[in-house]
């Protein structure tokens, strides 16, 4: 196990670096402004080959691949050198990663938590070895750090939770039965989406309007599909499903479709924004999702540690890329994204 | 298998000759209780959840279920023949990802019947060549199979989601019959299974080469010393069961119109519980295709009941580990009954000897 983990680090460690070229117009780390809308899109050239650091929560799953990917083009373009570790979901493989990151005279650690609450060690090990830490996806408790890149979790339950009380107005009855897929039990992902969606329909009055059936699918498309077949076939008497991730809605799509329910159940929203789902949205089969940008998380992670770096110490300690509720109005821009981060 | 058929008969025969009427049926129903104990197990859940559930004992759940087993019934058979000679495979659920995502790939092509024939062929020729490399290694190159299967675990799937992480969907609509289509009300995922269930069950009860399993798995030592070619046999055992999983793999992605890399992750534990509990045993030469079917089905009963009842899924989980459990130690309690009563009557084992 240790030797396979060993020669997985060595394999990512020399696979992603490749200089980059040097010509293109680049702006200083000063000018760039941080609470721009596509801010990390601006070109930017590091005043130094930085050794940056990075670890995943696990790259197998296909979001973090596409954050994975992003990270890797915009080191690319800046011309920072990056050695690259997945802790496959588990925080003690994590903190030996990062431990061997350590050893290899890292000057900054880019950290995307595995756990919200477990993965202080790591942290606190690259404040110990004095290595700045910036945030990227997960804000991680425990330890010091720079900065932090990525979204406030809880507005994607926040935005779902605002469709479902859109939905209950416009259906104008008086309850709604829905389906809701979760995560798995435990995951930050999931229950910080779940409160979210619960508070806001508590806020807007209708908690005890909207019958809920739960059941987590484990982000899994195969058991998604298999769980709502089994309550679909008890009864068929649902207004919407919502996700806690697109694989999860994709799987209820499967079963609403192989019911004939398609159109009488309503896939509602999920969050993630994959490119599938973007062209259920368009086709009119799915009706929303909440996309998160992994470009802006990964790109701008990697960038605002490079910006650190070069000397900007006035980063904010939260820049936040903001989740893009999609629908059918604005499907098109949020596929250009996903076009370019999911291509394989 | 046989060995336990050829007894029950001996046994039969020496009852109605020596003990008479009454004690011929007392062994009967101890006979019934062993060999059909899964069975009426089967047979309880199905009514506890027919009794509790609103909508669980009609046609179209008992189809549905049947549908969802298909893909880990498929998976369970193949395990089967690596559990009945003594080994493990933990590499399925990583050969199925392989089979499903090159079988999706091909699927996206235009439909011309070359890629028609890839389609549905490779992941079938994938999966063999994965279980080749397996019992290779573990015949060959005498390397134990749990090592060699949790390695090949790993490799399979660090190669699959490495060559491509992303989900590949959008697949040819011709593509979609193997998985969602129906021949009249039966799902054809469920014919597969059956066909597998049938084919099966006659090469491990029909064929030489069926006896030849059970006698590597029951004594290697022995089947060696009686001329079986031991290496062999452990080499198609693990090709088989590849050759299913890249069946499961076409299904599978059929099933859900999509291939993903981190499909089938944790398939092993389910489809080992699965022929545990059908009464198999994992120290090899013991266990049914049929009743690992059944085991199978049990595992899946309980979770769809609980999914009905909205149950929520951790305690889901820990039900099916009582279950996992209960079944095999059922099966234990009444294999130790057996036991005594068998010993117990030695002389009249002799006698039916004479008898004959």
């Amino acid at each position: 196990m240790k030797l396979l983990r060993s020669i997985a680090i060595l394999f990512m460690a020399a696979s992603p670096f490749v200089p980059g070229g040097r010509m293109m117009a680049e702006a200083p780390a000063a000018s760039v402004d941080v609470t721009k809308e596509g801010w990390w899109l601006t070109p930017y050239k590091a005043t130094k080959e930085w050794t940056i650091g990075v670890s995943y929560t696990d790259v197998s799953i296909s979001y973090i691949a596409a954050l994975q990917k992003a990270v890797q083009n915009k080191a690319k373009e800046m011309g920072v050198k990056i050695i690259e570790v997945d802790a496959k979901n588990d925080t003690n493989v994590e903190l030996s990663n990062v431990e061997n990151l350590l050893q290899q005279k890292i000057d900054l650690l880019l950290f995307e938590g595995a756990s919200l609450k477990a993965s202080g060690a790591s942290i606190e090990a690259a404040n110990k070895a004095n290595v700045p830490v910036v945030h990227f996806n997960i804000l991680a408790e425990g330890g010091q750090y720079v900065a932090f890149v990525g979204s406030n979790q809880i507005d994607s339950g926040i935005t779902m939770g605002k469709q479902i009380v859109k939905l209950y107005k416009e259906l104008g009855k008086p309850s709604l039965n829905g389906i809701y897929m979760r995560g798995i039990a435990g995951y930050i992902t999931d229950e910080i989406r779940n409160q979210g969606v619960k508070d806001t329909l508590k806020e807007a009055g209708i908690a005890d309007k909207i019958m809920w059936t739960e059941q987590y699918a484990d982000f899994s498309r195969g058991k998604a599909q298999s769980v709502a077949e089994s309550i679909l076939n008890k009864s068929s008497d649902y207004d919407f499903v919502i996700a806690n991730g697109d694989d999860m809605i994709l799987g209820a799509l499967g079963a609403v479709k192989s019911a004939g329910l398609l159109g009488k159940v309503r896939l509602y929203c999920s969050v993630d924004g994959l490119p599938e789902v973007l062209d259920g949205i368009k086709a009119g089969e799915i009706v929303s999702t909440v996309f998160q940008n992994p470009e802006g998380q990964g790109a701008g992670g990697i960038m605002a540690a490079t910006m650190y770096l070069d000397g900007r110490k006035d980063l904010p300690k939260q820049i936040l890329i903001p989740f893009v509720l999609t629908d059918k109005s604005n499907v098109s821009d949020i596929m250009a994204i996903a076009n370019r981060v999911y291509k394989q | 298998m046989t060995k336990s058929a050829t007894e029950s008969g001996v046994r039969a025969v020496w009852s109605s000759d020596v003990h008479g009427e009454r004690s011929l049926t007392h062994s009967a129903r101890s006979m019934i209780l062993r060999d059909y104990g899964i069975y009426i197990m089967l047979v309880i859940i199905t009514l506890a959840f027919s009794v509790t559930t609103k909508g669980f004992a009609t046609i179209n759940n008992l189809i549905l279920i049947l549908l969802q087993v298909s893909v880990m019934g498929i998976i369970s058979v193949g395990m089967l023949f690596v559990i009945l000679s003594k080994g493990i495979d933990l590499s399925v659920g990583s050969t199925l990802a392989i089979a499903g995502m090159f079988s999706g790939l091909l699927a996206k092509q235009e439909p011309t019947p070359v890629n028609v024939a890839l389609a549905l062929g490779v992941p079938l020729f994938l999966g063999l060549a994965c279980g080749l490399v397996n019992g290779y290694l573990i015949s060959w190159g005498s390397l134990p199979p749990l090592i060699v299967t949790l390695g090949t675990m790993y490799a399979f799937r660090g190669f699959i989601v490495w060559y491509h992480v992303n989900p590949v969907y959008q697949l040819q609509p011709w593509y979609r019959i193997l998985g969602q289509e129906k021949v009249g009300p039966i799902p054809i995922p469920v014919i597969i299974l059956l066909c597998v269930t049938g084919i099966t069950s006659l090469v491990l009860n029909r064929t030489r080469f069926g006896r030849y399993i059970y006698a590597v798995g029951g004594n290697e030592d022995a089947a060696r010393a009686a001329g079986i070619n031991v290496n062999l046999v452990k080499l198609c055992v693990y090709s088989i069961n590849g050759f299913f999983c890249g069946l499961a793999g076409l299904v599978f992605t059929s099933r859900l119109g999509a291939a993903q890399s981190i499909s089938g992750a944790g398939f092993e534990m389910v489809a080992i519980a699965s022929v545990v509990v059908g009464g198999a045993s994992l120290f090899g030469g013991r266990g049914t295709v049929g009743k690992t079917i059944v085991g199978a089905l049990i595992m899946q009963i309980v979770q769809s009941g609980l999914v009905m009842l909205n149950v929520p899924s951790p305690i889901q989980q820990a039900i099916l580990g009582f279950i996992i459990i209960l079944a095999v130690w059922v099966d234990l309690f009444i294999q130790r009954r057996e036991g005594v009563r068998r010993s117990g009557s030695i002389r009249g084992l002799f006698s039916s000897y004479k008898a004959n």
